[in-house]
This record gives structure tokens, C-alpha cells and sequence, in this order.
């Protein structure tokens, strides 16, 4: 028997254009049905509760794509409520980007699209199979540095499946930028990126998720990192009325890296949930999460991470740390780090806490002549300066920080308002 | 310009300072010396503003104000300081950051212009160079990865650039060997001027050989016990405290 919420969603998937594997994604997505709060991944982010009804697809719309980033790409490509718009500017030399539809006759394509690892029998993920309707593929050629790239989603209303395909060659080099923003109307975004980063390359992935207030966002990174090969993730996000973000890390080389890391400020009655997996699977890998939150109001996060390390996967060195502000006493959040070690040589930890600000160092500042609103605002952003840190140029970083010092603001202001 | 009528002040419900009375004027440097538990912090802390000190009876007054009810940083703007015994750590927030944010929130508390970058880095560099604070600890974080003897120079560098009509002192010395302490009594002594009173806060005689004090008052179980001249923490290194307190009683 098929709940109701689930049996929407199903209708929604019986067409669309050519994908391989759509049917057999919607027969597994069938028996699932949406994720609910008693299965384990999504005890905290109950969708069945949230998504009980798809809305109509959404239709193509001419996004002039967001300007968050400023002119630090030579190249945008747009997409509008899900829809590929166009390339804005001049691809760098030796990266290619193309609707996803072009690029699956090629090669280089097919022989990785829906070979992304995620977690067995993830029911989002199938779900975005079956109702894939658009996306992007990019492929930096082998050895190319290629500088930055910026990925823009504008939503407007309506329901958008996106699938990606980020594929960076051996010894190649890229940051691709992802913002994603939007209206006001009612929109369910849910997007699978699909990111192979080959031998000795290196991919840095920033994402800004200002998406509207009643928009439920959900993005999903299945990243494969190779022997020797590098990723740096980083996503701030402070939009949607209910996110989730998810990166499952498959290391299939040794020696190689993985940096996960993350700012969310979450107000009103906002839901933020970020779940990553990074799997050991070979020795001599190394991998980072730094996860830093503030929430405010009545709102709630969610952490989830986990890090498993294979029996064979010796020398493995992975840290996970969050930390989580509470602003108001009705904020909530829940954190579950998890260490699942089958190796007996690792160096392994994580850490998670969930707090106030330090008394001490707001009387400090204060008797410094600081107000109370500015002193809380500067000791948020002391707070988040771990995470941001983990973003390596200096000009992405500067971008993001002013990104946050706006709401810390704002909400030091509506703070002050409340008391 | 300080005048403390009868101070009753309870923290957590416990009276802390029993009635103590204390009255400095303009220029002068008074020190306060006790041995622990005396209330020599709840003193200081009482007289910033920090929350959790209630003031249960008694005046506060600054130049004839009453400042009981004003919040740490308006007391700030009226120009007072407190150089707290363990300046505290705030990580990803620079110390150029931090004094430019402190001088100019105070600045506008008093109505005046914001300093423009330029003169403000010129004033820090200044009087960085006199207190040996290096370009260097004015890029990192406030405090972190600061020596003892570096967070006291950086009380005393914020205490140099603010400019306050009154200082306390809350055990400047504690934890300092006797180059930072001569480093740390130079600076105050260079602040040292008719319109700048200092309260020096201290559990040994040691930092007034450098801060000469004009008056001397012994803080014991609460209340001032006895008062005198430079002559009275000199008796108190020479015969303890209980001797000295139990002269008094």
C-alpha cells in the first residue's frame, strides 16, 4: 500500500526524457516511497511529512543568473527553475560544459553517468533518476588548470530535478562555484551532482544555498576521488524553508583528500540538514569535515555525518567536526557523528557541540565599549571563522564572509529587537 | 572622579563586598590589595558592569554620575577600563579588528567621528611600538597563541589607545616575571597624568615598587579593612596579611 505523498511523487515520474536507468530508479524509488523520521538517515528530516504532495513541473525560465560572485569567472552557466539557459561568457581552455542531454552520447559521459556511489537503496537519489529532467555536464580536459566557473540556479516556482556531471581528468584542476536562489513562490528543487575527480586532480566546489523561503531544497553530491586527487567542498547555506545537503565521499585511490565543510544559519522556522558519508574504502586517505552553525528563532538543524573505514584501509586520517550556536531557547538542533572503523592503524575522531556564546567574551567586548549587538555579531563570526577558513581563495572566502556578516546582522539586530 | 559610598554587592545570592567606601580623585592612583577570596575581582567586576554582580546597596558614582544602572559599555564611553587579570581569547576575529571596532564604537558612544582608517593604524603602530607589540600580534586572532606577558601588553596597548579617565587594574601582575612587569608599569606610568586616576588591583606589594601608589587600602572579607600611603603595602610585604588584618581588627 502506497501512502499517499509517495504515490504523488510517482505520478510525477512516468515521463520525461531519455535517462538510463529511469524506470528501473522509479520501480526502486516505489518501494521505499519517501523517506520518513523511522528509517535512520532521515529520523530528523522527515520528507514523507514535508513532501506529501509533488507540485506541477516546473517551466523553463530565462534566468540572468545571479551576480553573488561578481566577475570572478570568465564563465556562468545559467540554469532557471531547473532548466539549462545558457553559457554567459567564454569557457576557459580545456573545460567543457553542455545541457546534459548533449553530453550523453559522448564518452567520456556514459561511461560515468549514474556510477556515482550513494548510500544503497537512497530513495532520493532514486527519485531524482526517475525524474530527471535537466542538468549540466562538465569536463575539465586532462592536465588543464582551469581557473574558476560559476553554476547558477535561479529558481521561480514548481518542482526542478537536476542531475549533474562534474568530470575532472587526471591531473587537472578547477573550482566550480554553485549558487542557488530564488523567489518566493512554492518550489521543490532536488539535484544529484555526480562529480568524478581522477588521478592527482583537484576540484574545489563552493556552494552559496540562498534559495527563497519556500523553496525545499535538496541536493545531493556523489563525489568519487582518485588515487592522489583532491576535493575541497564547501557550501554556506542560509536560504530554503527546508533543506538537505548531502555529500557522500567514496575515496577509490589511495593518498588521496577530501575537505567537507560547511557554515548554515538557519532562522524563523527554517530546517537545515546536512548529512555527509565519507567512505574509506583504501588506505592513505585523508578527510576533513568542519561543519559550523549558527540558528536563531524557532528554527532547526541537523548533522549527520558519518566516516567509515574499510578493514584494508589502513593509515586512513578523518576528523568531523560541528559546532552549533544556539540563539534562541526554542532553536533546535541534532548532530549525529558516527566512526565506523574496520581498519586497526587510523587516526580518527569527530566532535560535536551545541551551545550559547561565551559569557566571558561578551563581557570582554562589551567592556571594551562594544554594544551587546555588535559584540554577539562579532563573536558569531569569531564562531564561524573555523569553517570559513577552510575556503583556500582568499576572494571566494571574502564573498562568503560578507554573505554571513549580513545575516549575523541582521539578526545581532533582531536580536537586540527581542530582549 | 571615583566616589564609592557603603558598596553591598551580591553574586549568586551571596554577599560578596559588605559595605565599602572609597573615594579617589582626579590624577591619583590608589591600590587595592587583599588576599584571595577578599573580593578584590567582585570589585572590579562590580565596577564594569558585568552581569551577575548585583549591586545590593550603596552608591557608584563617576565624576557625580551614578553608574549603577548603565551597562559595561556605557561606562566605557564615560571613560572608565577594566584591564581584567585573564584577557580573554576571541579566535577569528584579528586584533586590528577588534581595537579599530572597540575605539570607534567608542567614539560614537561619545558622539565623535568614526577614525579614519589611516589615522587609526597610525595611532596603533605608535603606541604598539611603545608597549613592544609586534605588527605581527596585531594580525592574529585577539589573544591567541598570546604569552602571559603579551596579553597583559595588549591590556595595556587598548588601555594606552582608549584613553580612559579612570583604570582598574585587576591583577595586572599575576603571572608576569619582572621584565613584562616593568614593560606593563611603564605604560601605565606613561598614561599616568592629571585626568588619568588608576585603581591597581593586586594581591602582592611587588607591582607597586613600579606603580607607585598614592594611597593604599587593604580589602579583607569583604570591606576595606584599613587605609594609608605607599608606607602600607611595604608592612604588608614585610608582615603578611593576617598580621596586618589582625592589627586592624
Amino acid at each position: 500500500m502506497t501512502d499517499a505523498a509517495t504515490q504523488s511523487w510517482l505520478d510525477a515520474a512516468t515521463e520525461g526524457p531519455d535517462f538510463p536507468g529511469r524506470a528501473a530508479a522509479r520501480a526502486a524509488f516505489a518501494k521505499t516511497g519517501l523517506p520518513h523520521r523511522r528509517m535512520e538517515d532521515w529520523k530528523y528530516t522527515d520528507l514523507r511529512a514535508r513532501l506529501h504532495e509533488a507540485l506541477p513541473a516546473a517551466e523553463p525560465f530565462e534566468s540572468l543568473g545571479a551576480r553573488a560572485f561578481g566577475d570572478m569567472a570568465g564563465a556562468t552557466i545559467q540554469f532557471g527553475n531547473g532548466f539549462f539557459v545558457g553559457i554567459k561568457g567564454e569557457l576557459p581552455q580545456g573545460l567543457e560544459a553542455m545541457p546534459l542531454a548533449d553530453a550523453m552520447v559522448l564518452d567520456w559521459a556514459k561511461a560515468r553517468l549514474g556510477k556515482g556511489k550513494a548510500p544503497e537503496g537512497h530513495p532520493m537519489v532514486a527519485l531524482n533518476t526517475a525524474l530527471v529532467h535537466e542538468g549540466v555536464a562538465i569536463r575539465v580536459a586532462k592536465g588543464v588548470t582551469a581557473g574558476t566557473i560559476v553554476l547558477t540556479h535561479e529558481g521561480q516556482s514548481g518542482r526542478q530535478a537536476v542531475r549533474n556531471l562534474i568530470v575532472v581528468e587526471e591531473g587537472a584542476e578547477a573550482t566550480l562555484i554553485e549558487t542557488h536562489h530564488g523567489g518566493v513562490e512554492a518550489q521543490q528543487f532536488q539535484q544529484v551532482t555526480e562529480i568524478f575527480v581522477a588521478p592527482g586532480a583537484k576540484l574545489t566546489h563552493i556552494r552559496l544555498q540562498v534559495a527563497g523561503r519556500a523553496t525545499v531544497h535538496l541536493g545531493t553530491d556523489l563525489v568519487d576521488v582518485a588515487q592522489d586527487a583532491d576535493y575541497r567542498g564547501f557550501v554556506l547555506n542560509t536560504g530554503a524553508e527546508l533543506s538537505r545537503q548531502e555529500s557522500f565521499i567514496e575515496f577509490s585511490g589511495q593518498n588521496a583528500e577530501a575537505h567537507i565543510s560547511g557554515a548554515y544559519l538557519l532562522s524563523g522556522d527554517q530546517h537545515g540538514d546536512i548529512t555527509t558519508r565519507v567512505n574509506h574504502a583504501v588506505p592513505d586517505c585523508v578527510s576533513r569535515e568542519v561543519f559550523k552553525g549558527v540558528i536563531a528563532d524557532e528554527a532547526r538543524g541537523v548533522f549527520q555525518g558519518k566516516i567509515n573505514v574499510a578493514e584494508d584501509a589502513q593509515k586512513t586520517d578523518g576528523h568531523m567536526l560541528n559546532k552549533t550556536l544556539l540563539l534562541s531557547d526554542r532553536a533546535e538542533m541534532d548532530a549525529k557523528p558516527e566512526l565506523e572503523i574496520y581498519a586497526d592503524d587510523v587516526k580518527c575522531s569527530h566532535g560535536a557541540t551545541t551551545g550559547q556564546l561565551d559569557a566571558n567574551q561578551l563581557f570582554y567586548l562589551r567592556a571594551r565599549g562594544i554594544d551587546e549587538a555588535t559584540a554577539r555579531g562579532l563573536l558569531m563570526q569569531s564562531f564561524l571563522a573555523e569553517a570559513l577558513m577552510e575556503v583556500e581563495d582568499d576572494q571566494i572566502r571574502e564573498v562568503l564572509q560578507a554573505r554571513v556578516n549580513a545575516w549575523l546582522e541582521a539578526h545581532a539586530t533582531a536580536w537586540r529587537a527581542a530582549a | 572622579m571615583l566616589k564609592i559610598n557603603d558598596l553591598h554587592v551580591t553574586v549568586d545570592g551571596k554577599e560578596i563586598l559588605k559595605g565599602i567606601s572609597l573615594e579617589m580623585g582626579k590624577g591619583e592612583v590608589h591600590a587595592i590589595m587583599g588576599p584571595n577570596g577578599s573580593g578584590k575581582s567582585t570589585l572590579s567586576y562590580t565596577l564594569a558592569g558585568r552581569d551577575g554582580y548585583e549591586v545590593s546597596g550603596g552608591d557608584i558614582l563617576l565624576d557625580g554620575e551614578d553608574i549603577r544602572e548603565l551597562s559595561p559599555e556605557e561606562r566605557v564611553a564615560k571613560g572608565f577600563f577594566l584591564a581584567l587579570q585573564y584577557p580573554v581569547e576571541i579566535p577569528g576575529v584579528t586584533t586590528m579588528t577588534f581595537l579599530r571596532t572597540a575605539l570607534n564604537a567608542q567614539r560614537k558612544a561619545r558622539g565623535q567621528d568614526e577614525m579614519s582608517a589611516p589615522d587609526f593604524l597610525r595611532l596603533v603602530r605608535q603606541k604598539a611600538k611603545e608597549l613592544n607589540v609586534s605588527d605581527e600580534m596585531l594580525k592574529r586572532s585577539l589573544n591567541v597563541g598570546f604569552s602571559g606577558g603579551e596579553k597583559k601588553r595588549m591590556e595595556v596597548l587598548q588601555m594606552s589607545l582608549f584613553a580612559p579617565k579612570l583604570a582598574v587594574l585587576d591583577e595586572t601582575d599575576s603571572g608576569l616575571d619582572i621584565d613584562a612587569l616593568k614593560v606593563v608599569a611603564e605604560g601605565v606610568n606613561a598614561l599616568r597624568g592629571p585626568d588619568a586616576s588608576f585603581l591597581v588591583i593586586t594581591h602582592y606589594q611587588r607591582l607597586l615598587d613600579y606603580i607607585v601608589p598614592d594611597h593604599v587600602h587593604i580589602l579583607a572579607g569583604g570591606r576595606i579593612v584599613k587605609s594609608g600611603g605607599k608606607e602600607l603595602a611595604l608592612a604588608l610585604e614585610e608582615k603578611g596579611y593576617d598580621a596586618v588584618i589582625g592589627e586592624a581588627a
